[in-house]
């Protein structure tokens, strides 16, 4: 059943819709009945009032005298007798009483008349239905009284039945919006149905069981956060503890090619500035490995930062390798969201140095835009950014590659190949997503989500960080 | 200066040489040692070998006692505590930065993985410290 009304309603109208099946059938069959039992019953009767008649009229018409015909007709006539025709022995009529209905509409019955067994003649009766109809009407009226009576019972009935089901679901429907806000009643379901408060117990032991499956994913998140957090301070720890044979190598190194240079031929000149080169990424390496774990050890406390500031900071940062390339940055209206300063502004810097960096464009375009959505997955609104160049272009077979750590593509380029990862770290802590779009030799758009959070209030900033208009300026204000 | 590492000392002490530095540099290789050099004891009982120092280049991973104990000892200590103390390390973390200076090191320097930035920075502090700073007087 595809309708969707409650349930005493639609108790109602299937019963409704039955029993008054089940009356008008009845009715009808009961009508037909009555109404052959009365038509027999009538044409009896008829056939009495005609031999009567012709038992009466039996002297005059034998001696075909019509005015004693009629006298004598007129006394045995009953009152239902409408059309009264009698005929001599010969066939020929000697009375007719007028017309006054519809022939069709009488029972009609012929009676011969005797005298002393030999037939003198025939009369013709005709009896009104009348009666009969009167009685078919009351009996409709019986009927269909009798049938709106049942009606009504078996309704009320039916919504009477219906009563403690519907109320019973009304009750559960109430626990179970408790359930789903989390607070469900302490005292178990108690309706009138033993299947409802059945549910309801089932209901509270499945959402034990989700609760505890939730638990168990909140420590399964606390651990890997833990963990994460312990490989970052691993990380940390064991980039310094490198840096330190690094200071050996480079300055004794360089002691070697400073002071020993003119001793050594064309070969070990050689294999010391391979040395000199190694040490130089190596540092360059450590130097990425630290700066990305610094990043997530010291976070900063989320707060609400203006995104053109950000811009404004980085602007400055690359000013240099903008005037270089020609580049023009170009940074649309964007809002102020709740996230880590610093981190968000190596976001920016890290993808807007490698558009100026992989252009060869002669006027490269580097666009920073922001529309607000909603995350398809959370419906949770959301702010979407873009860093759109017209530069070299990434083939979509290193889409995901570029994001892992020391992962490069270009040779012979400065860079080490982090600066990816530190902005899929950091966007991905900040809960929200990574992605790319891109042509060879049109041009990539990096796109980010960073959803949209509410100011925190226990951590008001200790600083107010701002930028003169020319970007030269920063000046920082305790609170 | 308290430096565990031989490599970290003579890159110390040739940016110093680079610096053309007329300071007069001991070297003590742990912590312990570096306590007994300040306070006269253990085989620098006697003091002829261990002038009191104008001024203290101090690592903090250090065997045996780390460099923060020394900071707190040199810093309690009655007449040691106004010894400028440097603290020239290759950690740059925030806590380590806050925890000496809560302990009254001086000046907080990290170590530079290039030599030649080693001497730049060796040349400044020759200049602000032992030349253009007023330390206390013997």
């Amino acid at each position: 059943m595809a309708s969707k009304y409650n349930i005493r309603v639609q108790y109602a109208a299937w019963v409704a819709v039955v029993t008054t099946g089940v009356v008008l059938v009845l009715t009808v069959v009961h009508l037909r009945r009555l109404a052959h039992d009365q038509e027999q019953a009538l044409r009896l009767f008829a056939q009495q009032e005609a031999k009567s008649v012709a038992r009466a009229i039996a002297a005059p018409v034998a001696r075909g005298d019509t005015k004693e015909l009629v006298l004598a007709a007129a006394e045995a006539v009953g009152t239902d007798v409408l059309h009264l025709r009698v005929l001599n022995a010969r066939g020929e009529e000697l009375f007719r009483s007028p017309q006054v209905r519809d022939a069709s509409e009488l029972l009609m019955v012929a009676e011969p008349v005797l005298t002393a067994g030999q037939e003198v003649g025939k009369v013709e009766l005709g009896m009104g239905r009348g009666r009969v109809e009167q009685r078919l009407w009351s009996a409709v009226l019986w009927d269909l009284g009798l049938g709106g009576l049942l009606l009504l019972v078996f309704v009320g009935g039916s919504v009477w039945v219906a009563r403690p089901v519907a109320n019973s679901l009304r009750n559960l429907l109430e626990y179970v919006r408790e359930v789903a806000k989390g607070q469900p009643r302490e005292e178990p379901l108690d309706t009138d149905l033993e299947e409802v408060d059945a549910v309801a117990r089932e209901l509270k032991t499945l959402m034990q069981h989700v609760e505890e499956a939730r638990q168990r994913m909140d420590r399964a998140q606390k651990a890997l956060q833990a963990a994460q957090k312990e490989m970052d301070e691993y990380t940390y720890v064991i980039s310094h503890d490198l840096k330190e044979p690094l200071r050996g190598m480079e300055a004794f190194s360089k002691f070697l090619a400073d002071g020993y240079r003119d001793k050594l031929d064309e070969e070990g000149r050689h294999h010391i500035d391979v040395i000199r080169k190694s040490v130089l990424r190596m540092q360059r390496l450590i130097e990425d490995l630290l700066k990305f774990s610094r990043l997530s050890q010291q976070k900063q406390p989320m707060q609400l930062v203006g995104m053109n500031t950000v811009l404004l900071h980085v602007r400055v940062r690359l000013q240099h390798a903008l005037d270089a390339k020609r580049a023009d940055l170009r940074v649309d209206k964007l809002p102020s969201v709740v996230c880590d300063e610093t981190a968000m502004t190596e976001v920016f810097h890290n993808l807007i140095s490698n558009a100026i960096k992989y252009n060869d464009k002669p006027l490269p375009v580097i666009e920073v835009g922001c529309s607000e959505t909603i995350n398809p997955d959370t419906s949770q609104p959301e702010y979407e950014f873009f860093v759109r160049d017209n530069g070299i272009g990434i083939k979509k077979e290193y889409f995901d590659k570029i994001f892992q750590i020391f992962q490069r593509l270009h040779h012979g380029e400065e860079g080490t190949g982090i600066g990816l990862t530190i902005v899929r770290r950091v966007i991905e802590w900040h809960g929200g997503r990574v992605w790319l779009e891109s042509e060879e030799g049109k041009g990539t758009t990096f796109y980010f989500t960073l959803p949209k959070r509410d100011v925190p209030k226990s951590s008001t900033t200790f600083y107010t960080t701002s930028l003169s208009e020319k970007g030269t300026l920063r000046i920082e204000t305790p609170v | 200066m308290v430096e565990d590492n031989p490599a970290d000392v003579e890159i110390t002490l040739e940016a110093f040489r680079r610096n053309r530095g007329t300071a007069r540099v001991s070297v003590c290789r742990d912590g312990e040692e570096a306590l007994d050099f300040l306070l006269h004891r253990g085989r620098y009982l006697l003091g002829l070998n261990a002038p009191r120092p104008d001024m203290i280049l101090l690592d903090l991973n250090l065997p045996k006692r780390s460099g923060f104990e020394i900071l707190e000892q040199i810093k309690q200590h009655d007449l040691l505590r106004e010894i400028p103390v440097i603290v020239l390390t290759t950690s740059d973390r925030d806590e380590d930065v806050r925890r000496c200076y809560r302990s009254g090191a001086n000046n907080y320097l990290t170590k530079p993985v290039r030599f030649d930035d080693c001497v730049k920075l060796v040349a400044t502090i020759q200049q602000y410290w032992l030349e253009l700073s007023k330390l206390p007087p013997r």
